[in-house]
């Protein structure tokens, strides 16, 4: 390859990054004034989203999730690699007769979300907290190398 | 539609004349902490019978959404009226740019409207609202003179504390112009939908405005409000970090 064509190579890939750098800054921008893109929360094969808090603490990441109709004893959390998945059937399959915008007849009969977690979270070591009264889920993550103290 | 209104970038519809038997009431729900002060006036305006004569829009600060009831395509704020209670209902959250001219604008309507109280039914969200079973209801007025409307209630006084949002916006223009406004907050769930909230919430509005409100129903629907309401509590919670909510769980400096 000769150096002109190496010089434009590079020139090219720069504008590239230039572009891309452009988008990633809209985005983030967009994102800051008119909100996050609008997702559904559910899918047409039964499956809902539900919504999550995730709070950060010194030694211990505090996901809170909440899950109205779901039934508790069908609960499944799994830790693997920096994820968190949970499942949980509902109590029954809950229909709807017009949802949506398109006014479908749908039906759901279960949550699931997977939850990136931070580096730092050790996924394979937490615990479980059910406050079944309120269909609402505590998972307690600790974070890794934070345990140890030093007193003064 | 008979008169159409512009505030500042805000569009207030009338589809048909109304005005209200003294003392007026106008009640606020804006998608807000625990979608508390939304599913609270839904609640009002479906067990009263409100009827819809209004509608709020904008070009310049709201999403370019329009929502779809019964066949009839409707602004993303609705406003509705029946005897001495107007109800005004927002479908979408607020973007924090359209805060100011929105609750200014509000306040100008409700004021044109001969309106004699604001009360904004609200959730303020507590840390430990997993352990409480029954919210606490809190309560703060903009003039002395409204505490009449409130004193001998089921709720306390807010004495310490930050007010973000909305309503923060709307209490603060109402208290410079000597408006009464009324916030009644209930302790809730941030980022969670919350109907229990809002129930507790009705409890104490009802004695205010005057009217039988049965928050049975509503807590029997809780699960499924919470269920279809995810969405809406999704968008509504980035607006509420960008209006830094947060705020609300610290102590102001003079008190430390």
């Amino acid at each position: 390859m000769s150096s002109y064509e190496s010089f434009w190579r590079r020139v090219l890939r720069e504008i590239k990054e230039i572009e891309e750098e452009f988008e990633r800054v809209f985005e983030e921008i967009s994102t800051a004034m008119i909100g996050p893109p609008v997702k559904p929360m559910w899918s047409t094969d039964g499956v809902l989203e539900p919504l999550i808090n995730v709070h950060e603490e010194d030694d211990k990441y505090i996901i809170t999730i909440d899950l109205p109709y779901g039934d508790m004893k069908s609960l499944s959390v799994t830790g693997e690699e920096n994820k968190i998945t949970v499942s949980c059937r509902l109590k029954r399959n809950v229909k709807f007769e017009k949802w949506g915008t398109v006014q479908r007849c749908t039906e759901f009969k279960e949550y699931r979300k997977t939850i990136l977690m931070p580096d730092d979270a050790d996924v394979t070591n937490f615990s479980v907290e059910k406050l079944e009264s309120k269909c609402i889920v505590r998972i307690v993550v600790p974070r890794i190398g934070r345990i140890s103290r030093r007193i003064y | 539609m008979i008169r159409e209104e512009f505030y500042n970038g805000i569009i207030i519809q009338e589809y048909e004349e109304y005005m209200g038997e003294r003392p007026f009431y106008g009640v606020l729900g804006i998608p807000e902490s625990g979608l508390v002060s939304s599913i609270a006036t839904s609640h009002l305006i479906n067990m009263l019978g409100l009827k819809e004569v209004g509608g709020i829009d904008s070009i310049r600060y709201f999403p370019p959404v329009t929502v779809v009831h019964n066949g009839d395509p409707k602004p993303p704020m609705r406003i509705f009226y029946k005897d001495h209670v107007m109800a005004i209902v927002s479908e979408v959250p607020i973007n924090p740019s359209g805060v100011h001219p929105l609750m200014i604008a509000l306040i100008d309507y409700l004021q044109k409207k001969r309106c004699d109280h604001i009360i904004v039914p609200m959730g303020i969200a507590v840390p430990n609202r997993m352990e409480i079973e029954k919210p606490s209801v809190y309560w703060i007025v903009s003039r002395k003179e409204s505490e009449e409307l409130v004193k001998n209630l089921n709720a306390k006084r807010l004495e310490e504390g930050f007010l973000a949002g909305p309503y923060a916006v709307l209490l603060k223009e109402a208290r410079r112009r000597g408006v009464s406004a009324v916030l009644l907050m209930a302790e809730s769930f941030l980022e969670f939908p919350d109907p229990a909230a809002a129930a507790a919430v009705l409890d104490v509005m009802s004695k205010i405005l005057n009217v039988e409100i049965d928050v049975k129903p509503l807590l029997e629907k809780a699960e499924e409000i919470r269920l279809k309401t995810r969405e809406l509590m999704q968008h509504t919670r980035h607006m509420l970090t960008q209006m830094k909510k947060g705020y609300e769980q610290q102590m102001p400096l003079m008190y430390v």
